[in-house]
């Protein structure tokens, strides 16, 4: 399911099934935005065996509104409180964003009824624009008697613009149902990582007279970097230097102090010297934590231009954060394939240009592509973006590695895809080459690979 | 928790093919009476000069009355009483720029657009916003910010600012559209439904393929069986009545012997599927529910529910629930629902149940609007 866009008055979203992504969830009354009572639970070892290899993965939703009138406890995400349920198929999570900007009930609202587990789940990457409509309403992991809550990790959650850590995270989680009560069941091995890069040594600059570097120090409430200017003057921008090269895929511009002062256009370019630029992403602000990702990229310098007009306000950033991409630096890297197609080009950061058979998918036509990493890496997922030509997604995957090009082995991998990303994800693996088999048939589409990344997690 | 909606009302009319020019693909409103009166867009490649009226329709609370001022519907919760919602729905092929105006009223640099990453190029001129949608995505256009800043509290009145929200809807360009002209389509005609001879035919045909509603509004009513290996295109300028599943309550058999699968089964087009005129899923409780027994209006109220210790009356309420539900499938298998716009559903919007998740021929649902309002 992807793609798609819902309103609704109650619950807008029962995750079961293998993939859902690029969705759009707006909630106007009483409900949840991704209610998870409907996630598949292991009741065989069958069972445990089929989903061994097939996760369900939630990517890229945006939850644009989210209004609860009177069910207190429904939250954008939500695990009723079942009762002898077993869920452990580690869930994936990925790219949630609550954009809504009025405050509402806790996010995150996760009750593990009598008897029953709930564990092996991560969400990644989920930004939350607005903090809890009340102070003490913090986000919930509450398992009751006998029931158990364990193995669940937060990576870069951000809420009201602060970076959820495990020094601060009861500052927005309780894992009770009222706050002093403790969950009577177990709540354990909760964790919460982020993937920030460091910012010690960079040097900011802006157009303005602004303090750029207040934008990169630890202040993010009372110093900041603003144009002093309405967003109506053209070549508004703000720029870091990083020193170094680094890989990244987001970048969150924060002005929740000034709510309004949010950028109403940008424009997010890179550079590895300063004077060549790519731009790797567009878009318009709206709300005060803006967030924006692309696919990953390595270069030494970032510039974000204002690119939207308001007279209404001017363009502050009081925290400017760049986020280190999972995906692994590609440099040197070469790619060969059953076609010599744009063999570059899916691994060259552009979304438009694809690396591509050629011809429609066919077992007998023995389709494949491969990459060699040009030294031993270690990672536990790849990702297959053909976005641009949607339908050229892989009907059917084997994805085997090897040390040294010669000796391969069983696949460490195989499935199908569903929809414009594929996300293929397995244990982790050491090894210097990929290789992906298609083994589908799909007679109206060619396999194109417009990006092709692998990823540390 | 349950699913709730709203509702459209409709004529047929007469309307013109679909074309695409300079990779945008717009149509003709089904009829008069649900083209939005709160919005006019137009759409333009952005490489172009020359604008295009796109048809927004709206979806909008159905079966009121008056309270005072204020339109009440108890099937839709009290903060959306006297509410509409807008939408266009469109195909492209490269970047386009899109062109809101509100009809009698004003838009102001307030207005955002969610999820906020989607567009680029937001301007406003003279009442009216404008920006550019690069490539094929769906958003939301909260005019003059009335949605965003709109109060949390538990409100169950209508004492909230009553809002006439707005989503924008660009599809990639359907391929390889079915033609009228086809052997394999069974062309169903604005304001005339098919005989249950038609249907039995379509049924068993191993030649006809695709029930083809032509422009206009067609009213199939609740409860209308569709078929595996077939084909159900809605285009842009039709807008249907009803509700689709391959469901039967009464049947012994799994799937139902005389439905079968909604195996290789697509509904698909950029026309709306409404459930306007269906009984909607009670939510002020006065009544549990209204639902069809097959051709009877039934009214189940709690009292039944209560006084009835067999619970015969609701518990055959719920077991045909499906017939509210806009799309209701089972034993799916290269099951497709894509593009469509689905407004108003008397409860679900969708339900596809399979036997095999990890089949190498998924379900997709994809491009589809959904609209409880």
């Amino acid at each position: 399911m992807h793609h798609c866009f819902y309103r609704v008055q109650d619950d807008a979203y029962y995750p079961k099934g293998i993939a859902l992504s690029d969705n759009v969830l707006w909630s106007d009354a009483n409900g949840v935005s991704l209610r998870l009572s409907h996630l598949h639970q292991l009741k065989t070892a069958e069972m445990l065996k089929q989903f061994k290899t097939d996760q369900l993965r939630v990517e890229n939703i945006d939850v644009i509104f989210r209004r609860n009138l009177w069910w207190s406890n429904s939250g954008a995400i939500e695990l009723p409180s079942d009762t002898n349920t077993v869920r452990d198929q580690k869930f994936i999570f990925s790219n949630i964003n609550i954009s809504d900007p009025n405050p509402s009930n806790p996010p995150f609202n996760i009750q593990q009824g009598k008897g029953g587990v709930f564990s092996g789940t991560r969400f990644e990457n989920v930004t939350i624009a607005a903090m809890p409509s009340a102070p003490n309403d913090k986000n919930i992991l509450y398992a009751e008697a006998t029931g158990t809550i364990k193995d669940i990790a937060f990576h870069n959650l951000v809420i009201g613009g602060e970076v959820v850590t495990a020094n601060n995270w009861t500052t927005y989680f309780k894992t009770s149902k009222k706050e002093g009560t403790m969950s009577a069941g177990s709540v354990t091995d909760i964790r919460f990582t982020n993937s920030l890069l460091p910012r010690a040594g960079w040097k900011a600059t802006g157009s303005g007279s602004g303090a750029a570097g207040n934008a990169i120090d630890d202040n993010n409430t009372t110093s900041r970097w603003t144009t002093n200017a309405a967003q109506t003057k053209t070549g508004q921008y703000f720029q870091v230097d990083m020193r170094s090269n680094k890989t990244f895929d987001r970048v969150m511009l924060n002005t929740v102090t000034a709510k309004n002062e949010y950028p109403r256009g940008y424009t997010v370019l890179v550079s590895m010297n300063g004077t060549l630029w790519n731009s790797v992403a567009t878009g318009s602000g709206a709300s005060a934590v803006t967030m924006i990702t692309f696919p990953p990229q390595t270069a030494r310098y970032i510039k974000v231009e204002q690119t939207g007009r308001t007279g209404a306000s001017s363009w502050s950033i009081y925290d400017f954060h760049v986020f280190e991409s999972d995906a692994l630096n590609r440099a040197g890297w070469t790619a060969t394939g059953s076609s010599s197609s744009g063999l570059g080009n899916a691994m060259d950061g552009k979304l438009g240009t694809c690396w591509t058979t050629g011809a429609v998918q066919a077992v007998a036509l023995q389709q494949y592509f491969q990459v060699d990493m040009k030294s031993l890496k270690t990672f536990e997922r790849i990702s297959l973006d053909s976005v641009a030509s949607p339908g050229d997604f892989p009907r059917g995957y084997e994805v085997f590695v090897s040390t040294d090009g010669v000796s391969w082995g069983s696949s460490i991998a195989s499935g199908n895809g569903f929809i414009p990303v594929t996300s293929i994800t397995f244990l982790p693996q050491t090894a210097r080459y990929i290789r992906v088999n298609q083994t589908g048939s799909a007679p109206g589409n060619s396999w194109s690979i417009y990006e092709f990344n692998v990823y540390k997690r | 928790m349950g699913g709730i909606v709203l509702a459209l009302i409709m004529t047929g009319i007469p309307s013109r093919a679909q074309t695409i020019i300079n990779g945008v693909g717009l149509y003709n409103a089904p009829s008069t009476t649900v083209v939005s009166k709160q919005y006019s867009i137009r759409i333009k490649a952005s490489n172009s000069t020359t604008w295009r009226p796109a048809s927004v329709l709206w979806s909008k609370l159905n079966n009121t009355y008056m309270d005072g001022p204020h339109e009440v519907n108890e099937k839709y919760y009290g903060n959306l009483w006297g509410c509409s919602h807008s939408y266009v729905n469109f195909e492209m092929s490269q970047s386009v720029d899109i062109e809101v105006t509100r009809i009698g009223g004003t838009i102001l640099p307030s207005t955002k657009i969610y999820p906020e990453n989607k567009v680029t190029n937001v301007n406003f001129s003279k009442n009216k916003v404008i920006f550019t949608m690069s490539r094929p995505c769906n958003v939301a256009v909260d005019i003059n910010g009335e949605m965003g800043t709109r109060s949390q509290s538990a409100n169950q009145g209508p004492a909230q600012p009553i809002v006439h929200t707005l989503s924008v809807h660009g599809n990639p360009v359907l391929e390889n559209k079915p033609q009228l002209t086809d052997a394999s389509v069974l062309e169903i005609t604005a304001g005339t439904k098919p005989t249950a001879a038609q249907l039995e035919t379509f049924r068993t045909s191993t030649t006809l393929r695709t029930m083809y509603f032509k422009p206009g509004a067609h009213t199939i009513g609740p409860n209308f069986k569709v078929y595996p290996n077939k084909n159900y295109y809605i285009p842009g300028d039709a807008i249907v009545y009803g509700t689709l599943n391959n469901m039967d309550s009464t049947s012994q058999s799994d799937p139902p012997a005389n439905l079968g699968s909604a195996e290789n089964m697509r509904i698909f087009g950029h026309g709306t599927l409404s459930a306007q005129g269906i009984p909607h899923w009670e939510l002020q409780q006065v009544e549990l529910d209204k639902v069809y027994d097959g051709s009877n209006l039934v009214t189940v109220t709690q009292a039944d529910k209560d006084s009835n210790p067999t619970n015969a009356k609701y518990a055959e309420q719920q077991r045909i629930s499906y017939r509210r539900t806009a799309i209701d499938l089972s034993y799916c298998r290269n099951t497709k629902i894509q593009g469509i716009v689905i407004a108003d559903p008397a409860n679900h919007a969708m339900r596809l149940f399979t036997q095999d998740l990890h089949s190498s021929q998924p379900n997709d649902v994809s491009w589809v609007m959904a609209c409880q309002l």
